[in-house]
């Protein structure tokens, strides 16, 4: 009695697991992409199964319903724009451009930090030049020493440190 | 002021890759957005991400330029999705109870996420072979028949939600 119910048991866990297997292999079989080997054991299975029948009918009837819609669906416009072939064609040919024009915000901000810094460096360059002593050029320097001004001439405080 | 051969060479290239691509691609990316203007403006930014990118490019087959505009396309497409839904809230279009099975099946398909719209729309709509839609998708052939028998699984759902089938 028990050897009978786990036969039963076994067939009906088996039919499910081969049904599962053959579900998956349903819709390549109605779209004619299973080898003729695999595409003959689904056959067989669809012969005997209900289930997998009305399943199979199911995608059939979904399939041939989609291919309706893709007959009812207008066909114009399949043609871009002359502006907007224009515009390929001319990012084919200059594609630096075309890369700046599409990242303009990182292009800005790039040439924005480079010229802020050009300006910083050449007004330094200028103060530098314009108002700081020049390295080694002789300077004339005076001390006030107890109430006497002592004028030294010629005198390089960079190079001697000082009188 | 004439322009140099090289340049020329470079246009003469570009016209011939977007005649020989346009149709599919815009019919394409209109069953995903389902309006022309915005297919447009897909398929224009995937040919000029693809062919921007020259040197790439040049060595890829026609094969594989072919399945690298579709993934452009899908990319873009799928980028534009948020835009359709607010246009179409903003003009309040709905799809009316009197539109043809095909439309409320196309609605089904829309329903689905991007993924599974790419594998139905390649599959059903552009009759593409598993092999084909494994290389646009760069999924292996295996993947792609599960997405697809379970892509399908969904529409026939919901067109028997909506008493089609």
């Amino acid at each position: 009695m028990n050897r009978e119910k786990t036969d039963s048991q076994g067939k009906v866990e088996k039919k499910l697991v081969e049904c599962a297997d053959i579900q998956l292999l349903l819709f390549d079989y109605m779209s004619r992409e299973l080898g003729e080997g695999r595409a003959a054991i689904v056959r067989e299975h669809l012969r005997k199964c209900k289930a997998c029948q009305v399943l199979a009918s199911d995608i059939q009837a979904t399939m041939d319903l989609l291919h309706t819609a893709s007959k009812t669906e207008p066909t114009q416009g399949e043609r871009l724009t002359e502006s907007r072939r224009n515009r390929i064609v001319w990012a084919f040919t200059h594609p630096l451009l075309s890369w700046m024009h599409k990242h303009i915000l990182l292009v800005s901000i790039f040439g924005a930090a480079i010229l802020s810094i050009a300006v910083w460096f050449f007004y330094r360059f200028m103060i530098e030049s314009r108002f700081a002593p020049l390295k080694g050029e002789p300077i004339t320097v005076m001390l006030v020493d107890h109430g006497r001004t002592n004028v030294i001439q010629g005198t390089n405080i960079l190079q001697n440190g000082g009188p | 002021m004439r322009k140099n051969s090289h340049c020329e060479y470079a246009e003469k290239d570009a016209e011939k890759i977007i005649t020989g691509h346009e149709g599919p691609l815009l019919r394409y990316a209109m069953r995903i957005l389902g309006d022309s203007s915005l297919a447009q403006n897909a398929v224009e930014s995937a040919f000029i991400m693809v062919l921007s990118r020259r040197k790439r490019q040049a060595g890829l087959s026609r094969d594989d330029l072919t399945a690298e505009l579709y993934r452009a396309v899908h990319g873009a497409a799928v980028a534009l999705i948020p835009l359709r839904k607010r246009l179409q809230e903003k003009a309040n279009v709905s799809f009316p109870v009197t539109a043809d099975e095909g439309e409320r099946a196309m609605e089904a398909v829309h329903r689905l996420n991007p993924e599974e719209q790419q594998m139905v729309i390649l599959k059903i709509y552009e009759r593409m072979t598993n092999s084909e839609i494994s290389r646009i998708t760069q999924k292996d052939e295996e993947n792609v028949a599960t997405l697809l028998y379970k892509s399908v699984i969904k529409v026939a759902d919901e067109l028997k939600k909506a008493g089609l089938l």
